[in-house]
């Protein structure tokens, strides 16, 4: 009579080799009913559980072997010989899995992995995601582990989240307060509140700079002007839309006092200094120390760069202007002269500090604006040297001014005619990479599960089930042209990364990204131009034809019933 | 004559258990017995074996009641002749050494 143990074991080892037969391959299923058979020979329990673990072992090696047989078979096609009827794709198994794998040895380059999340990035309008949060709340935890307040400020300039960007630049500057200028960043920030204890700090640590006296008369006004774009938008693009109230701006009355002290008190100031460098710096030294940060949020970081509100600043400049032509009517000329002169030198030395063309440009208007002013009252004062002194003054002032428009006119027309058909080439190869990798997808799957005989018509059977051949190939060379095409691209984000921080190499990436942006497809389906339209209709129509074959052959049956 | 096969010690043993009486059927629990080998090692020769054509298999006719009918092996008459071969060929090399005897 055997023991319960013994018992026991004699089931275990009946029931494990019970349950692999049902899970064991068709083809060698035999073997492991002759293994099990022989199970009810042995008699002494822990030969029968030997046994029972030898069976178990053959079981894993007949799965081992039903792969490699499936692999050398084409899809939907069995290892016990069974096929579907009609057309079948002629390729085993393992060329398109070799084929896959070399798709996936091509991504596991970092340099192509950010290509391909560039590209995704700009479909999204490179709007962040969960996913990209997740990366600066993790870098920002690396950066407070090794207290970096430089990367931190860096990250407060990345991060989406306007309250969590508030905390990381004041931890930033609390770990270095040298970096008490990042508080200014938060300025251009439609989403963020401005509080009145950054503004202080800004004025402690820099006292004779005109930017932060501007920054304080904007910060006056912010609370009475509603922003012009509300604070749920998150799309970095559209934060560039707030740059300051509308034209003909004018102080509310309720805040005037305060707007005209602080004004006042930049017209006075001894220096300008936007730190717009400093910022571009920052952006440039914590993107190399963390490529991953995506480009999504970099965005962030070029659009938070700070810069004064011009439309305040020209509104000031007119003010001026009036007050002077009001104390030249009341007989006070040279008050008139001093106040313009006082205008005229701010103007110059906003030119001198300014750090991007487009400060460069306001600058330039304001001062002529304020030499506008010199010339008349110089000219009704009939003081015809100073008048034509003034006058000259002004001509230079707007040669230089229509030489900028000018000069970023060419370059920006230049830069696009360059990167236009370099953008319309990657958008057309990813998705063209995306929409063959899907069709080749689900061919592969429809064969294998052998949905094509019973639902696809012949011809359109055909052609798909060779499209599980060739699709892969074509998927593989889609992908090394989208990459290939990328090049370019990926050579600006490593010029911006290696260069010298500069306002040209962060416009030059921002073009770039930009003209990815923009050559999305959707977008040039409804704003055509050119050759993008051409490779559009052209891979349009490609992909309608495709997917006509599989939608056509899934949906209608055929008009005959066929013969097996 | 079926595909080549790597012989190893193990797979010699069970030729040579074959062979003993090779036009009797044998089974699978007999034949791990008298080889010593486990059914991890015994099954996967014998599928291979059966895969070039050199052993014969068969179900039981009448299977004992309440159990399953059990498989049964010999070796084919091609079989047979190489596997002579291989046995004496092994000895030759001193690779393998009889279990049950001279072959």
């Amino acid at each position: 009579m055997p023991s319960r143990a013994e018992a026991l074991a004699k089931t275990v080892a009946l029931r494990s080799l019970h349950l692999a037969i049902r899970f064991w391959p068709a083809e060698s299923r035999h073997w492991g009913r002759a293994l099990l058979a022989e199970l009810y020979e042995v008699t002494r329990p822990s030969e029968a559980l030997h046994w029972a673990v030898g069976g178990i072992t053959v079981f894993l090696r007949s799965h081992l072997s039903h792969a490699v047989l499936l692999l050398r078979l084409a899809p939907g096609q069995a290892p016990n010989g069974a096929r579907h009827t009609g057309s079948q794709p002629k390729n085993p198994r393992y060329v398109t899995a070799l084929v896959f794998l070399a798709i996936a040895l091509l991504f596991v380059f970092p340099s192509n992995r950010e290509a391909t999340r560039i590209v995704a990035s700009s479909w999204r309008d490179f709007e962040s995601t969960p996913d990209d949060q997740r990366i600066v709340e993790r870098l920002a935890a690396s950066a407070e582990k090794d207290r970096d307040g430089r990367q931190l400020a860096f990250l407060a300039n990345c991060e989406p989240d306007s309250d969590r960007a508030e905390q990381f630049a004041d931890r930033a500057v609390e770990l270095d307060p040298g970096l008490v200028w990042v508080l200014a960043s938060r300025f251009r920030r439609p989403d963020m509140r401005i509080r009145k204890d950054w503004v202080s700090r800004l004025r402690d640590s820099d006292p004779d700079n005109a930017f932060v006296h501007l920054l304080e008369a904007e910060s006056a006004v912010i609370s009475q002007v509603p922003r012009p774009v509300p604070s749920s938008v998150r799309t970095p693009a559209r934060l560039v839309l707030r740059i300051g109230p509308p034209k003909g701006f004018s102080p509310p009355p309720a805040v005037q006092g305060e707007w005209t002290r602080h004004m006042e008190q930049a017209l006075g100031s001894r220096l300008y200094d936007s730190y717009a460098r400093r910022h571009l710096e920052l952006t440039r030294e914590g993107w190399t120390k963390t490529p991953e940060v995506p480009l999504s949020l970099l965005v962030y970081s070029f659009w938070s760069h700070p810069l004064p509100d011009l439309t305040q600043m020209e509104g000031f400049v007119d003010e001026k202007i009036e007050q002077a032509q009001e104390e030249a009517a009341a007989g006070h000329p040279d008050e008139a002269e001093k106040i313009l002169k006082q205008t005229a030198t701010f103007g110059q030395r906003f030119v001198k500090g300014s750090q991007t063309d487009f400060e460069r440009l306001g600058a330039l208007e304001i001062s002529r604006r304020a030499q506008q002013g010199l010339q008349r009252l110089y000219g009704r004062s009939n003081r015809k040297l100073e008048e034509q002194a003034a006058a000259a003054e002004l001509r230079e002032l707007e040669k230089t001014k229509e030489l900028l428009i000018q000069d970023g006119m060419k370059s920006r027309s230049e830069t696009w005619a360059f990167l236009h058909p370099k953008a319309v080439l990657v958008q057309a190869s990813a998705w063209f990479t995306l929409i063959l990798g899907a069709l080749t997808m689900a061919s592969l799957i429809l064969s294998e599960l052998g949905a094509f005989p019973r639902r696809l018509p012949r011809p359109a059977y055909s052609m798909a089930a060779r499209f599980a051949d060739f699709g892969p190939p074509a998927v593989l060379v889609s992908a090394a042209c989208f990459l290939l095409s990328f090049k370019p691209f990926a050579a600006a984000l490593a010029q911006y990364r290696s260069a010298a921080p500069s306002d040209a190499a962060t416009a030059d990436l921002v073009w770039q990204m930009m003209a990815l942006g923009f050559m999305r497809p959707f977008l040039y389906f409804y704003q055509p131009s050119g050759e993008a339209t051409l490779w559009l209709i052209l891979i349009g129509i490609l992909s309608l034809i495709a997917l006509w074959i599989v939608a056509r052959g899934i949906w209608r049956r055929p008009p005959t019933a066929r013969t097996a | 004559m079926g595909l080549r096969m790597r012989i190893s010690r193990q797979s010699l043993n069970l030729l040579e258990a074959l062979l003993i009486d090779p036009s009797h059927w044998h089974h699978g629990y007999a034949l791990s017995r008298s080889t010593g080998l486990a059914s991890g090692s015994l099954y996967p020769i014998l599928m291979r074996l059966e895969k070039t054509g050199w052993l014969e298999t068969r179900w039981e006719e009448i299977p004992t009641p309440g159990r399953p009918p059990r498989h049964l092996y010999r070796l084919s008459a091609t079989g047979r002749e190489w596997a002579r071969e291989e046995l004496r060929a092994a000895q030759q090399t001193k690779f393998w050494k009889p279990v049950h005897g001279k072959v």
